[in-house]
């Protein structure tokens, strides 16, 4: 079975802390490439991983991964405080 | 498509290195045939350093599972299978060719040779990688 494409916060909850791919890459057990597969969306993660990414950032899998395409997280600010 | 263009090279090199060492079977060797299968293997040496060994892709089809991470393993597992079916593919593709060979009579003295041998070596280890190469885009 083909999997569908999942959207992803990770580079701008990364550039947001001000963490390099290699200390997200060892915070999250994995090699610094994959960390750039997982941001280009080029790499579905298990949920393992998933969830080790999520409570990384401290933010609900729901609101790091989708399966839609992700609005950028200032216009979802915008929306919640409207 | 650098890694692209360096696994062209490699293999084409390998081909062409086995064609130079089967050449000396069907002519009087000379020395430029010997010159031109080092060169091919010089070819080798050199563009295995950056495709397998500096892009860390030796690594991934030859170090323990339990060191990659799951998109690794992934990539690996999926590259392993496609390698075992095409190594036999080339491995039958040999056998034919050395059976055409003797029963057309062309090349009398034609024996498997041993760069033949070390080629097959050297490729059985390396088509994983050229595999994992190919497919990276990044």
């Amino acid at each position: 079975m083909k999997s569908r494409r999942l959207y992803n916060r990770i580079a701008a909850l990364r550039a947001e802390r001000g963490i390099t791919r290699k200390e997200l890459a060892d915070a999250i057990g994995v090699n610094f490439q994959t960390v750039g597969y997982l941001e280009r969306q080029e790499y579905n993660p298990s949920l393992d991983l998933a969830f080790r990414i999520s409570e990384f950032f401290g933010f609900p899998v729901e609101f790091i991964f989708s399966t839609e395409e992700m609005k950028p997280m200032s216009s979802e600010l915008f929306r919640r405080m409207d | 498509m650098r890694k692209r263009t360096l696994v062209i090279l490699n293999y084409g090199a390998l081909l062409m290195m086995n064609a130079a060492f089967y050449y000396v079977f069907i002519e009087d060797p000379t020395h430029l045939v010997d010159i031109f299968g080092l060169s091919c293997l010089a070819v080798i040496a050199l563009t295995f350093r950056p495709l397998y060994w500096r892009s860390g892709i030796w690594k991934l089809t030859h170090d323990s599972g339990n060191d990659l991470d799951e998109r690794e393993v992934s990539i690996t597992r999926e590259a392993l299978s496609d390698s075992y079916g095409w190594f036999a593919v080339v491995c039958l593709l040999i056998m034919l060719a050395q059976s055409l060979v003797s029963r057309m009579n062309v090349c009398p003295k034609y024996t498997i040779t041993v760069p033949l041998v070390g080629s097959l070596i050297y490729l059985a280890h390396t088509l994983p990688g050229a595999f994992i190469a190919w497919r990276d885009q990044a």
